[in-house]
């Protein structure tokens, strides 16, 4: 693969990887006391966690299944959204069942998706607590664009002459500089894509260009580029 | 021992602060040091140890300067761009110089910096954060977390060569790198925020955690080089013994005693 569709296509991941982590419901620590909507932990923990899972799976898939490409962001895709989705679902059993609260959003009065009422449901003092459904589905959106993203990393770093190790070492650290940019642009938590906060994306899109493209560059010109000290 | 007592004491050592470019000069000299001699022989990859220790210290009061601001995704995810910038910068200051070995750790230091940078300066001005010490400390951070990969590679391999990264990362050593030190770096302050956080109290914890990976390092270090990785434990050890009881010491030395309520066992005599 020529270098310059390396750079594009590094690029292009690092914009998906954004995206993704906008769309997951986060509710830091405040979410930890059910206090807020989304799942109880940090944008990067939430993030990396589905977004290491898709690249096991698009890993195995790019090594050992010998199927097209489209095939492996495919599977880390839906590694990704398993991940993320198992833990929203966890994280709702445990809202539910063990803190006694209805999963809701306070930022809307109707749920998007299903149109129930939402303001009713919110504790006075709270913004909201457990993984309401608008959130589910945008969590899941979001770990399938972080999914790809990651994948895409790992496949791209392989097409470089990367060895296998190394590339999949690389890929996460990618992931996870982009993921705190996201993560800094969202500053604190965010509910999904029916959150004000999410209008905020093309600034972290424009970051993540810079922050991505420089570590494109460098990666580019030691491996192909026959750049030598 | 009274609680008057006890916050006047905290109130005293508050003044001492060391200055944030010494932590960064003796990170960057003491580290590179560490990591050449490292790389010398393989008896003295212990050395390596320092610069592990020194490189998690300059990490970690990065991460303190920056996340005192409260940035409002926890501190973790200051610790985390610590490695995940540094990551790439590493392995391209690697690949780039196989013509001449010893410029690796400072070409992939200067990287590190130039990645740090941008991660700050998009930050700062893009993502209009409001933290004035933003762009310096992501440099810093970044610069630390590149210098502790470094680190542990010289110290568990004895030399910080294209192959022995490779067969470093074959054996997936290198995500015990990653992890350990990403947490090395962000548990500092971490454990220690809140009002009454000292940065000399943070700084001892940053020594304890530095210390503690010099002993996972030796004990992977024992599959590489053997008899050497024994001395690198003992001196992690030794090193993770002395720096966590002095913590442990300051933390009692400046916790407050709140009574509780109930009648105290004082007056009942």
């Amino acid at each position: 693969m020529d270098p310059i569709t390396i750079i594009i296509g590094l690029i292009i991941a690092g914009i998906l990887i954004v995206i993704g982590v906008h769309l997951i419901p986060v509710g830091g620590a405040p979410a930890a006391m059910a206090m807020a909507t989304g799942v109880g932990t940090g944008t990067v923990q939430l993030a990396t966690g589905a977004g290491l899972t898709g690249l096991v799976s698009a890993g195995y898939m790019y090594h050992f299944a010998g199927v097209p490409m489209s095939y492996v962001l495919l599977s880390g895709a839906i590694g990704s959204m398993l991940m993320l989705g198992i833990t929203m679902l966890i994280g709702n059993v445990i809202y539910i069942l063990g803190v006694g609260v209805p999963p809701v959003s306070a930022k809307v009065k109707f749920d998007p998706i299903t149109k129930d009422r939402q303001d009713l449901y919110v504790s006075p003092g709270t913004e909201g607590h457990g993984v309401p459904t608008v959130s589910f589905v945008s969590g899941i959106i979001g770990a399938f664009f972080g999914g790809i993203g990651g994948a895409l990393t790992y496949v791209l770093l392989n097409e470089l002459g990367i060895s296998p190790a190394i590339s999949a070492f690389i890929a996460i650290g990618f992931f996870l500089a982009n993921a705190v940019l996201a993560a800094y642009n969202i500053a604190g938590t965010i509910e999904g894509f029916h959150d004000p906060k999410f209008k905020r994306l093309p600034k972290a899109i424009v970051s993540s260009l810079i922050v991505s493209g420089f570590i494109a560059v460098i990666l580019v010109l030691s491996s192909v580029g026959g750049v030598k000290l | 021992m009274s609680a008057g007592a006890c916050s006047a004491k905290a109130g005293a050592v508050e003044e001492k602060k060391i200055s944030n470019n010494l932590i960064a000069v003796l990170g960057i000299v003491g580290s590179l040091a560490g990591i050449y001699v490292a790389s010398m022989f393989n008896f003295l990859a212990f050395v390596g140890g320092v610069a592990i220790i020194l490189a998690t210290l300059w990490g970690a009061n990065g991460v303190r300067t920056v996340a005192k601001y409260g940035i409002g995704t926890g501190v973790p995810s200051v610790g985390m761009v610590a490695l995940g910038g540094a990551v790439a910068a590493v392995f391209v200051g690697i690949y780039l110089t196989t013509k001449t070995v010893l410029l690796a750790p400072v070409v992939a230091l200067v990287l590190a910096l130039l990645t740090g940078l941008l991660i700050g300066i998009s930050a700062r001005y893009i993502l209009k954060m409001n933290i004035p010490v933003m762009v310096r400390c992501m440099t810093e951070i970044c610069g630390a977390g590149a210098l502790l990969i470094l680190a542990h590679v010289a110290t568990i391999t004895g030399s910080f060569e294209l192959f022995y990264l490779r067969s470093i990362s074959e054996t997936g050593i290198i995500m015990m790198v990653f992890i350990v030190g990403a947490l090395g770096i962000l548990h500092p302050y971490n454990a220690c925020l809140g009002a009454d956080e000292r940065q000399g109290r943070t700084l001892k914890l940053a020594l304890a955690t530095g210390s503690a990976q010099v002993v996972l390092a030796g004990i992977a270090s024992l599959y590489f080089l053997g008899l050497p990785g024994i001395i690198t434990i003992l001196f992690g050890a030794l090193a993770w013994f002395v720096t966590y009881s002095i913590f442990v010491k300051t933390s009692f030395e400046e916790g407050i005693v709140f009574n509780t309520g109930l009648i105290p066992e004082v007056e009942h005599k």
